[in-house]
C-alpha cells in the first residue's frame, strides 16, 4: 500500500507540469484560428490567448524542471 | 490530430525518462574522465550508510562519472544520520586566502577545475574578506580566528536538504557548522548557506509556479527516488518512508540557527539557480572558479534561534 501510494504520488507530481500543456492544447483546438476575413466566434480570442499562455507556460515548466534535474546532477 | 498525440506521448516519455533514470545517466559522462572506482568507493561511507550528505556529495560527483550504481543506500534506517567531516590529508599551517575569483596556481600541474564553490568570511576590523576555495582551508582558518570575530560567512557550493558541500571533499551539516563556528560569530552576524534546498520548503502558500516546481522536484529527488531505491534494496516500506519523509524537507538553516544562538542563519527554500554557472556563461564571465554565487534565483529564508526572520 505504501509503495502504491508513493508510486501514485510520483506519477502525479511528474504529471503536474504537463497539465497546463494539455489544457492549453485543448483550448487551442476548441478555438481554432479563423480564416482571414472571417469573424471569430464569441470568446475565441480570449480562449486562444488563455490556451497559448497555458501551453507555453507548461512548456516552460517542463524546461524549468529539467533545469532543476540537471542542476541536481551537477551538470549546471 | 495524430501529430498532437504523438507530441504528448513523446513529451511524457522524455520527462519520465529524465526524472526516473538513475542520476548517473548519460548527461554526466562528457565533463571529465571518470574517476577510478576506488575514488568513488572512498566517498561511500563505511557500512553503506547513506543520507543527505551522501546525496549532496554524490550530487557533486555526478558530473564526473558513473557514480550512482556504486552508491548504496543504508541497510538500516534506525540510526540517525551522522556525518563525519572528511579529514584533509594536510592542512596548511597558515591557510592561504584567495583574493581573486581564480584559485592560485603556483607552478604545480593544473588540476581539473571542480567548478564554482568556496567560503567567504568577513572578519571584524578587516576591510577585505577572507576567501577560500577549499572548505578544509576555511575550517582551519576559522579555528584560528578569535572568538566573536566573524561578522558574515558564506558557504557556497551544492546543497541538499540538511546538508551543504563546499567542495567535493568538504561538506557540513548543522552540527558540523555549529561545532565549527560556535563562539566565533560576532553579535548580529550572518551565516549564509548558498546551496540548493538548504532551508525547508516552509508552510507559506505561494503563487509563484517556479516555487511549486522546485518543491515538486525536491520531493521527487529527495523522497520518491531514494524511497524506491531503498525498496529495491530490500528495506521495508515503513522504514524507508519514515526515513525519507523526515529527510526530504530538512532545514539546514533552521537547525544551524539553533546551534549558533543569536546568529542569523540563511538558506534557500528552493533550488538556487545561478545564471553565471550556466555552461558557457561562466566561461565568458571568467567565473568558472568563483567563490561566491553572485545573483541567485531562489527563495531565501533566514532564522535566528530557530525562529524565521525577514531575509
Amino acid at each position: 500500500m505504501s509503495d502504491l501510494k508513493a508510486l501514485l504520488e510520483l506519477l502525479l507530481l511528474a504529471a503536474v507540469p504537463l497539465l497546463p500543456i494539455v489544457a492549453g492544447r485543448l483550448l487551442l483546438r476548441k478555438f481554432p484560428k479563423t480564416e482571414a476575413g472571417q469573424a471569430p466566434p464569441h470568446g475565441a480570442m480570449a480562449g486562444r490567448l488563455i490556451g497559448n499562455i497555458l501551453f507555453w507556460c507548461g512548456i516552460l515548466a517542463v524546461l524549468l524542471m529539467l533545469l532543476f534535474v540537471l542542476n541536481y546532477k551537477g551538470v549546471i | 490530430m495524430t501529430r498532437d498525440r504523438v507530441n504528448y506521448i513523446a513529451m511524457l516519455k522524455f520527462l519520465v525518462l529524465a526524472l526516473v533514470l538513475p542520476p548517473a545517466a548519460a548527461l554526466s559522462a562528457e565533463m571529465e574522465a571518470p574517476p577510478s572506482p576506488a575514488t568513488i568507493a572512498d566517498e561511500v561511507p563505511a557500512g553503506g550508510e547513506m543520507g543527505m550528505q551522501d546525496l549532496a556529495e554524490f550530487y557533486d560527483n555526478a558530473g564526473r562519472g558513473s557514480g550512482a550504481p556504486e552508491m548504496d543506500i543504508a541497510p538500516s534506517r534506525s540510526q540517525p544520520v551522522k556525518y563525519t567531516a572528511p579529514q584533509p590529508k594536510s592542512v596548511p599551517v597558515t591557510p592561504p586566502p584567495v583574493s581573486s575569483n581564480k584559485a592560485a596556481s603556483s607552478g604545480a600541474p593544473e588540476e581539473k577545475s571542480t567548478g564554482a564553490h568556496g567560503v567567504t568570511i568577513h572578519v571584524r576590523g578587516s576591510a577585505e574578506p577572507l576567501i577560500f576555495r577549499k572548505g578544509a582551508d576555511a575550517a582551519a582558518a576559522i579555528r584560528k580566528l578569535p572568538d566573536g570575530s566573524i561578522t558574515y560567512i558564506q558557504f557556497y557550493g551544492h546543497g541538499a536538504p540538511g546538508y551543504q558541500t563546499v567542495d567535493p571533499a568538504y561538506g557540513l551539516g548543522s552540527e558540523d557548522a555549529g561545532e565549527l563556528l560556535k563562539g566565533k560569530m560576532a553579535p548580529g552576524a550572518t551565516l549564509q548557506f548558498s546551496g540548493c534546498n538548504t532551508a525547508s520548503i516552509g508552510t507559506e502558500t505561494r503563487i509563484n509556479p517556479a516555487f511549486g516546481l522546485s518543491s515538486i522536484t525536491r520531493r521527487i529527488l529527495y523522497f520518491s527516488i531514494p524511497y524506491f531505491q531503498d525498496r529495491f534494496d530490500g528495506r521495508s516500506a515503513e522504514e524507508a518512508r519514515e526515513f525519507w519523509e523526515d529527510a526530504w524537507n530538512k532545514d539546514l538553516a533552521q537547525d544551524t540557527s539553533l546551534e549558533l544562538r543569536g546568529t542569523r542563519v540563511c538558506g534557500y527554500r528552493t533550488f538556487g539557480l545561478v545564471p553565471e554557472r550556466l555552461p558557457g556563461v561562466s566561461h565568458l564571465l571568467g567565473r568558472e572558479e568563483a567563490t561566491s554565487p553572485g545573483y541567485v534565483a531562489g527563495v531565501r529564508a533566514c532564522y535566528i534561534n530557530g525562529v524565521e526572520v525577514k531575509p
